[in-house]
């Protein structure tokens, strides 16, 4: 029973996939036809290989969403740490914060940073689209590296000072190593955020930066549905493959299951 | 002296967790600091480590003030309440890590690895991830890490708390073996009486931040300072009565002294009374058999006293017996 209910799921979520891969290799395809008809490698020539943009964008989208991954996992560490670990005046505050624009409506939160980066000269610029982004994707940053700093005992931490560590020793080889499987999740949640945003990329980029979604999207929106669905089989692949990438990486360092929250 | 901590004081908010304490510690003997839980005790060993800065006072090692070197610096053991082994890291990697951080040299550190595994009897599971080995081993780990960088002081913090009680006397054993093989200076934390007198060259007994009393076991036993020591060291009798002319006189009758005069108040442990069946002059009120020995309480009308026996019961409650006092080395404190 449980079995054929997770099957039927997987195929509502399959089917849709499979008419746009469907899309994507058959010229014509209209009701009432079941099976689609006209075999044709023209969607793929000219999406890909005619498509100007196309290696452009993707690079600049994974250069971004690269970026975002980094410095969305490094601010969500130094945050995380700060309120596990320390005390200090408006420690909830700062918590809030953070959390603010995951309940704040995407438009209204990007027209406010239009205006700040406008004021910052930071318009048409790599480095306004990546902070754009890293609002989006701290918090979980942040909520992912609370949760493994509250695991991690403190006494463990003295252990290691008590046998010579210094604050960087201990980092490196008793803080990161257990925190190593947060780090690859923060990664690619935040890479999947940036790699997957619209209309933050297009705001603030000004149409100058063309990321791979914002090149999409022109043919998603003027029905061009054979380009588009090879945009969109690559751009799922692309998100799969990173998603199956750190499953792979996090299972493989930890070796033992569940070692934290002991 | 090895650790000498002069009138160390530290607060934690309003709360006054010690309150100008002064221990010290001799090159090769073990140091107990008995004291009811959240007396401050885990707080004296974190100031010795360096983990915990106190607010006044100085810690001395080799008579040297170290207040204001860093932990990392210090080179003292600590074995804290659960082992705390690194998860990500094999036993031998666990044991290795200190000697990794101070650059030992690596046919030294074989050596040095191979020598804690047969000292802890801990042969065989280096290879071992620490999930995989049960508590007590846990603990011998911990024990070994903490040893690794040849450490003089060695601080322990209620180390075998978690561990059921036979393991916990072998622990309590092989500790007293390491430390008499290493010479190792150790100072132990505990709240289990039994335990500290077991293992302990000294005892320092640690009440509301003070220290109350610094003894060696017997004394601490036989002598403690005051009542509240008397009472946490185990089940005690006071009989309150008057010094004249080298006799005690109180509601139990007269025994003879050398102490001076005065008002004074008997103290005794419980196993220290006999009962005498012949006797007569005291009822017995209750008894209570716990297995190994029988705890009865016997008075007179003013008076109740607590009096152990091993063996089961052989007398009944309403009884009229007699007792009979050791005829020397009565311990008097002051007052009534």
């Amino acid at each position: 029973m449980k079995k054929t209910i997770l099957v039927f799921i997987s195929l509502i979520m399959i089917f849709p996939m499979l008419i746009v891969l469907l899309l994507s290799m058959f010229s014509y395809y209209r009701f009432p036809l079941i099976l689609p008809q006209h075999f044709t490698n023209t969607f793929w020539k000219t999406a890909v290989v005619e498509n100007p943009l196309f290696v452009s964008s993707l690079a600049n989208s994974i250069v971004l969403a690269t970026c975002n991954g980094i410095c969305s996992t490094v601010v969500g560490i130094m945050t995380a740490r700060a309120l596990v670990r320390h005390e200090f005046m408006g420690k909830r505050v700062v918590r809030m914060f953070f959390t603010l624009p995951l309940f704040i409506p995407a438009m209204a939160l990007f027209l406010g940073v239009h205006s700040v980066m406008i004021r910052l000269q930071l318009m048409n610029h790599c480095s306004g689209i990546i902070l754009a982004h890293m609002l989006i994707s701290v918090p979980y940053g942040i909520n992912i590296f609370i949760s493994f700093f509250q695991g991690i005992n403190r006494d463990m931490e003295d252990v290691g000072k008590t046998l010579g560590c210094t604050p960087i020793t201990l980092f490196s080889r008793i803080v990161l190593p257990l925190i190593m499987p947060g780090i690859y999740l923060s990664f690619s949640i935040s890479f999947l955020i940036s790699f997957t945003e619209y209309f933050s990329t297009f705001l603030i980029g000004g149409g100058n930066i063309i990321t791979f979604s914002t090149m999409m999207y022109p043919y998603v929106h003027n029905g061009d549905l054979g380009n588009g669905a090879v945009l969109g089989i690559i751009f799922i692949s692309i998100n799969v493959g990173i998603f199956y990438l750190t499953e792979y990486l996090s299972r493989k360092k930890l070796k033992i299951d569940s070692y934290l929250f002991e | 002296m090895k650790i000498d901590l002069q009138n160390i004081t530290k607060q934690y908010g309003e709360t006054m967790i010690l309150d100008g304490v002064s221990i010290q510690v001799k090159q090769g003997r073990l140091l107990s600091i008995l004291g009811y839980s959240g007396a401050g005790k885990t707080t004296i060993l974190k100031i010795i480590s360096g983990l915990v800065k106190q607010d006044e006072g100085r810690v001395m090692i080799n008579g040297i003030d170290i207040s204001g070197c860093p932990v990392e610096k210090r080179n003292i053991g600590y074995v804290f309440q659960s082992p705390l082994l690194f998860p990500h890291m094999t036993v031998e990697e666990n044991i290795r890590f200190g000697l990794e951080i101070k650059k030992w040299d690596s046919a030294r550190t074989q050596a040095r690895i191979a020598q804690l595994l047969e000292l802890l009897q801990i042969e065989g599971l280096e290879k071992r991830m620490p999930s995989m080995i049960s508590g007590g081993q846990q603990q011998r780990v911990a024990i070994a890490r903490a040893l690794a960088p040849e450490p003089e002081i060695l601080l322990m913090d209620e180390p075998f708390s978690s561990l059921d009680p036979t393991l916990r006397y072998e622990m309590g054993e092989l500790i007293k073996e390491i430390q008499e093989k290493c010479k190792l200076t150790i100072v132990f934390v505990t709240h289990d009486r039994n335990e500290s007198l077991a293992l302990s060259h000294e005892i320092a007994i640690l009440i509301d931040g003070k220290i109350a009393q610094i003894d060696n076991p017997k004394n601490i036993y036989y002598r403690p300072v005051n009542k509240a020591v008397a009472r946490f060291m185990g089940s005690c009798n006071f009989i309150p009565g008057k010094i004249e002319a080298g006799t005690f006189y109180s509601s139990i009758g007269a025994l003879k002294t050398d102490e001076e005069d005065g008002d004074k108040t008997l103290f005794i442990r419980p196993e220290q009374i006999r009962i005498d069946a012949e006797g007569k002059g005291f009822i017995i009120k209750s008894c209570k058999s716990i297995g190994k020995e029988v705890i009865y309480t016997i008075g007179t009308e003013n008076l109740n006293l607590t009096v152990e026996t091993l063996g089961y019961e052989i007398f009944f409650v309403g009884q009229q017996v007699g007792l009979l006092f050791p005829q020397d080395g009565l311990y008097f404190m002051t007052g009534a």
